[in-house]
């Protein structure tokens, strides 16, 4: 979606409400014509009524025939029938419009923040995301579904009244008019006095669910630490700051309607006197008294209905707001545009590389080194050293403050981020399982990779005898609760993942670290076959893992304690590699 | 659902009622409105003598409007009063549910989907308990107007009732559909809005993979499948909706026609009329009002059966049973007494437990766990070691032999087994979006002397006070901005500071570097006083051992010390091996 131009701190203009709408309603253009017509005819026969009821009340109080009496009757019963089914079928109409632009709205704000950086779901929930993605989306639906119909029609509606009234008598049209547009401008004026407190609200609402979602998932760790009424009690505390907000805002909500409500009374008021003194004076017949009550009666319709779309209106733009908020956060990573162009496997080059998570703190100093293309590099370091950091720049995951990464010999800020993801594989300990099947929790959802390769794949990862026991293969349920994958499995999994990537460039954040001796072993085996002909990085926390590396890599606290090849380093009894292999060979044997 | 209803309406009766009298107020005020305007007529035509005049009614008519208002005012602060009370009350009692439960396996859906019902279906039985309120004040009015309405004319009153009960009855006959695809909308809407929070749980994984366009191309798959399940879901209401706002217009054309010959003998008068065109419209609205909330009563019925599924075997009442909400005041801390009867032996004696429809699991599993002692699990993967130690802990409800507490037999591992007797880390500890402070407190007292201990036992000192926030350091959803050695140390500081008899650790050490990890274990033992049961390969850990617990497709293999087992049993020396650098 192409950003607003709206200022968030203030007022939000109706122009921006139109491009709102311009920018999703365009695709529906055809059902939005439809929905405007069946109004306007909905409107016109709502505006017969009345006459139809004059014509009644004056053909039978001057004693007209009876025949046209049953008329208008049948009249009145035609036009309900027909006002019936326009309405049935526009608001499905109108829902269904509602549904696929929001939906619409859901995918790209999605698809939106799954692109933004790391830095950002740093600091946001799940669950905060789901109501963010979701919840403020729906707040809008009605807006899209209902907001112009209704404001339209409410608008139509008026105008009609006010014209038909003034054919009847030009001071009582005139007394109208002047009633409308004093309640359409106080109404215009409330418009935006409710917006912060309607977003007061849903930020409690996304704050609670966020809790309860983070809590949900989190059971296991909340019920062996014994805080199972801490927890609720924290539940009550989120809890009562929402309560506030609630009560705040429907109070708020009935201000609004209150006043709509006051301004009905006093424009019938108005006419009730009018139509006494009309009458009075012989200028009315009763039924034109009739006609003029009636007609303002129905003022209260379109002013209620313009109203409450203004209402509904706050509570969207709240979330628009939101909405608007994420759609303003740019991703800092610049795509390049070229293809990797590097023949496999890759060489990869740190030049005097630098990175801060907050400006100030270097995470990495000065990271300064060459893999040649098919060399292996045992990354090792404590744990907050900066290892992992080092992969997460080749991904650009984060963007370096200086220097320079190249992989064969291009930038990676030349090459377009796609291109480059697509080329690196990356394993970590942490594996998620989709609700999906297998296959597309294999894939990611990727189509056109065919079966048989996949489980050729899961068989040579010694997965065969568990693929076996599922119920449907490929197509079995995978539920991260109910799945009985061991970690050791969900790693293996991850493993299939990367295998069918098939990565130039392989990264292993401690790929082994949950696995047993024994399956370790079967892991090593495909790790040796994955890492053939590839250029790989292993960040490793034992030094069994980097026993078949080329080059070593030692960090401590964001900069490079040691730098060479293994063989190296293995033969100089001064390196520290080589202290750690005695201390650590020593610990092993104490 | 009725019992349900009547449970929540007594949850805060004075609120209901309060609510229920302000409402009834608004919606009664049209009867009067009704009455002023039929005066006003029939003042206006002389056709009733009163000795007031045209004008009193106008001002009348104010008055009736304005009472309205007030009353509104009155219920717009009740009401939230009452409908957060409730949703509060559903909310906390299946969260207690939940961390109550025994086995994670037996809550329905995941966490994502769990939020959305606690969302959503709570949302909608308040719709319906709003629906509710406005029944009686429409019931009231409906039964005054006919009544008032019949005194000028029976049989057109009688033609007035006929829409509304009509719509009554074709709801009766729609229960079942009502419930099948209010059912079909709900799931549709838990596995979209679940698929979002799984998308960015994953997200770094998505973003790797280059993946965000073909997540959300299934996302697109499923919110469309939730579009249609939710407008065939609504096709009825609105059907009732639009009913209820063009009844009374075909109501009224019945009417012209039949009161057309009265009207013209003067027997039926303007007044009369005006009365008539108020009231018909809110009588019909009234009937379709009941035809809505039968099918509202349905709904409601589907969600409140889906938030009371979400854990099994719990009683379905048991979401509706009174709580302290806490609305306005601070709840009370929980206290942590120390538990009687110390540890003097713990005795596995022929546990297993076998996971739904598989025949995987663990079988027979026997061993003593002495006061004092270190007992280290090993075994290949799939073996069966977290499932033990899951088991031991009642996270999985042990299906065949028992467990012994100082040869008492544990009724309940779930709750017997939990701080400040045992405390657990697991593989991969989940964090909060909290400080590391409250993670690692979780509830317990903020004392430094007892958090700096918990923190060097856990090798976290040193970093922590390398932060520039220190324990108040914001770890982001789910530890994220920490590494996974630091979360898994978290997780160990989290169980240190548990102060427990026994600990039991899943490979506690996997994610951490040989100086950490030979830290940790140094330290564990200098100041050991805790039994422990500990899932590791490592040799540290197994040259420490009292007992080593070696488990072979799920069941146990042998048990000895280091020494013993290299001797005797070959899947330990397979699996020692291996740890030779």
């Amino acid at each position: 979606m192409k950003p607003l131009d709206l200022d968030l701190n203030s007022r939000v203009r109706l122009r921006h409400y139109a491009s709102l709408l311009g920018v999703y309603l365009v695709p529906y253009k055809g059902r939005v014509v439809f929905l405007v017509m069946s109004m306007l005819v909905s409107i016109g026969l709502n505006l017969l009524n009345p006459q139809i009821f004059r014509y009644f009340i004056d053909t039978a109080t001057m004693n007209g025939p009876l025949r046209y009496l049953v008329w208008a009757g049948v009249a009145f019963i035609g036009i309900g029938i027909l006002r019936q089914t326009i309405q049935i079928v526009s608001s499905y109409l109108g829902q269904d419009v509602g549904w696929r632009v929001t939906n619409e709205m859901r995918n790209n704000l999605a698809l939106h923040c799954l692109k933004l950086d790391m830095s950002f779901h740093q600091q946001r929930t799940p669950g905060e995301m789901m109501e963010r993605v979701d919840g403020d989306t729906t707040a809008l639906s009605s807006f899209f579904s209902q907001f112009l119909i209704q404001v339209l029609g409410g608008v139509v509606l008026l105008l009609g009244v006010i014209v038909l009234v003034f054919i009847e008598d030009w001071r009582v049209g005139f007394a109208l008019t002047l009633f409308s547009i004093v309640a359409l401008i106080i109404l215009n004026l409330t418009r935006n006095i409710a917006v912060p407190i309607y977003t007061e609200e849903r930020e409690g609402y996304a704050r609670l669910f966020g809790f309860l979602e983070e809590r949900i998932f989190g059971l296991e760790d909340i019920r062996t630490s014994g805080s199972g009424n801490y927890i609720l009690n924290r539940f009550h505390g989120v809890n009562r700051d929402l309560y506030r907000r609630v009560k705040r805002s429907e109070l708020m909500n009935e201000l609004l309607r209150a006043i709509t409500g006051f301004m009905y009374v006093l424009g019938f008021a108005l006419a009730m006197g009018m139509g006494i003194w009309l009458y009075q004076t012989s200028v009315f017949t009763i039924g034109d008294v009739f006609l003029i009550v009636h007609y303002t009666s129905m003022l209260h319709e379109p002013i209620f209905q313009i109203s409450r779309q203004i209402n509904e209106l706050q509570r969207a733009t709240a979330g628009l707001k939101r909405i608007e908020e994420l759609h303003r956060i740019k991703t800092k990573v610049r795509t390049g545009h070229h293809n990797l162009a590097s023949i496999r496997p890759f060489g990869v080059q740190f030049r005097q590389v630098t990175f801060s998570y907050n400006s100030g703190e270097p995470v990495l100093n000065d990271i300064d080194f060459t893999l040649n293309p098919g060399e292996k590099l045992g990354l090792l370091g404590r744990t907050g050293s900066g290892k992992t950091t080092i992969t997460r720049l080749i991904f650009r995951l984060h963007e370096m403050e200086k220097g320079e990464i190249r992989i064969g010999r291009q930038s990676i800020l030349d090459v377009r981020v796609e291109d480059l993801r697509r080329n690196i594989g990356l394993v970590t300990q942490d594996v998620h399982l989709f609700n999906a099947n297998l296959r597309q929790n294999l894939t990611l959802f990727k189509e056109g990779i065919p079966d048989e390769k996949i489980v050729t794949t899961l068989r040579d990862l010694g997965l065969g005898r568990w693929y076996d026991s599922l119920p449907d293969g490929l197509d079995s349920q995978m539920n991260s609760r109910k799945s009985r994958l061991s970690a050791g499995e969900a790693q293996l999994l991850a493993f299939t993942r990367v295998f069918l990537k098939d990565p130039g460039l392989i990264i292993l954040d401690e790929p082994s670290s949950r696995l047993d001796p024994a399956t370790e072993r079967t892991i090593n085996l495909a790790v040796e076959r994955l890492l053939e002909n590839r250029t790989g990085i292993i960040i490793a926390h034992r030094l069994e893992t980097v026993q078949k590396v080329d080059r070593i890599l030692i960090l401590e606290n964001g900069y490079i304690r040691e730098h060479g090849k293994r063989s190296d380093l293995l033969a100089d009894s001064n390196s520290h590699f080589f202290g750690l292999l005695r201390r650590g060979s020593e610990e092993l044997i104490s | 659902m009725r019992k349900i209803t009547w449970r929540l309406i007594k949850f805060r009766p004075l609120l209901f009622l309060a609510t229920i009298f302000f409402r009834g107020i608004d919606d009664i005020a049209p009867f009067f409105a009704g009455l002023v305007l039929k005066a006003f007529f029939d003042v206006l035509t002389g056709q009733a003598e009163s000795g007031f005049t045209a004008a009193t009614f106008v001002a009348l008519f104010i008055v009736v409007e304005l009472g309205d208002r007030i009353a509104l005012f009155g219920s717009a602060l009740t009401w939230p009063r009452w409908w957060f009370s409730i949703e509060t009350l559903l909310r906390r009692n299946l969260l207690a549910a939940i961390l109550e439960v025994r086995d994670s396996l037996r809550i329905s859906g995941a966490s994502g989907e769990v939020t959305n019902r606690l969302r959503d279906d709570v949302n909608g039985i308040i719709h319906y308990l709003n629906q509710y309120i406005h029944l009686w004040g429409n019931l009231v009015f409906a039964v005054l107007a006919i009544r008032y309405m019949a005194a000028i004319d029976l049989g057109v009153t009688l033609i007035t009732m006929v829409p509304a009960i009509c719509v009554v009855i074709i709801v009766d006959a729609c229960r079942k559909l009502i419930h099948k695809y209010r059912t079909a909308q709900r799931v549709a809407t838990e596995k979209a809005t679940n698929f979002i929070n799984e998308m960015f749980k994953s997200v770094l994984a998505v973003k790797v993979e280059t993946a965000e366009v073909n997540m959300v191309k299934h996302f697109r798959g499923l919110n469309d499948q939730r579009r249609r399940s939710t407008l065939v879901d609504n096709i009825f209401n609105e059907l009732l909706q639009s009913i209820n706002a063009n009844l009374g217009h075909i109501a009224t054309g019945v009417i012209l026609i039949l009161v057309a010959d009265k009207m013209k003998s003067g027997s039926f008068t303007v007044g009369d009329m005006a009365l008539f065109a108020t009231y018909i419209g809110q009588v019909a609205r009234s009937g379709s009002l009941l035809g809505t909330l039968l099918a509202q009563h349905k709904r409601a019925g589907v969600s409140y059966d889906r938030i009371a599924n979400t854990v099994e075997d719990t009683p379905r009442q048991c979401l509706i049973d009174d709580a302290p909400l806490y609305l306005t005041e601070l709840p009370p801390e929980p206290n942590q007494t120390r538990p009687e009867n110390p540890l003097e032996e713990l005795s596995l004696e022929g546990i297993g437990y076998t996971y739904p429809e598989s025949n995987l699991g663990i079988f027979d599993v026997s061993f003593r766990v002495p006061e004092g002692s270190f007992t280290v699990i090993i075994g290949q993967i799939g073996s069966g070691k977290t499932t033990l130690l899951r088991s031991i802990l009642g996270t999985l409800p042990i299906n065949k032999g028992l467990m012994k507490w100082n040869g008492d037999k544990i009724k309940d591992p779930k709750t017997f087994l939990t701080p400040p007797r045992c405390a657990y880390t697991s593989q991969i500890p989940n964090l909060f979006s909290e400080s590391l402070r409250e993670n690692i407190l979780c509830g317990l007292p903020n004392d430094s002397d007892t958090l700096s201990r918990a923190l060097y036992q856990g090798v976290l000192d040193e970093e922590v006070y390398g932060l520039s926030d220190g324990l108040d350091t914001i770890v982001g959803p789910r530890g994220v901005k920490l590494s996974g050695g630091q979360i898994q140390r978290v997780g160990a500081a989290r169980m240190f500071i548990r102060d427990a008899e026994l600990l039991v650790f899943d490979d506690l050490s996997s994610a951490l570097d040989v100086e950490t990890e030979r830290v940790l274990w140094t330290r564990l033992f200098k100041g050991r006083k805790a039994t422990c049961i500990v899932v590791s390969h490592r040799r540290p850990a197994l040259l420490r051992a009292d007992q080593i617990v070696v488990m072979k497709d799920g069941r146990v293999d042998s048990i000895g010390t280091l020494e013993e087992l290299l001797k005797s049993s070959r899947e330990m020396k397979k699996l020692w091996e291996r740890q030779v650098g």
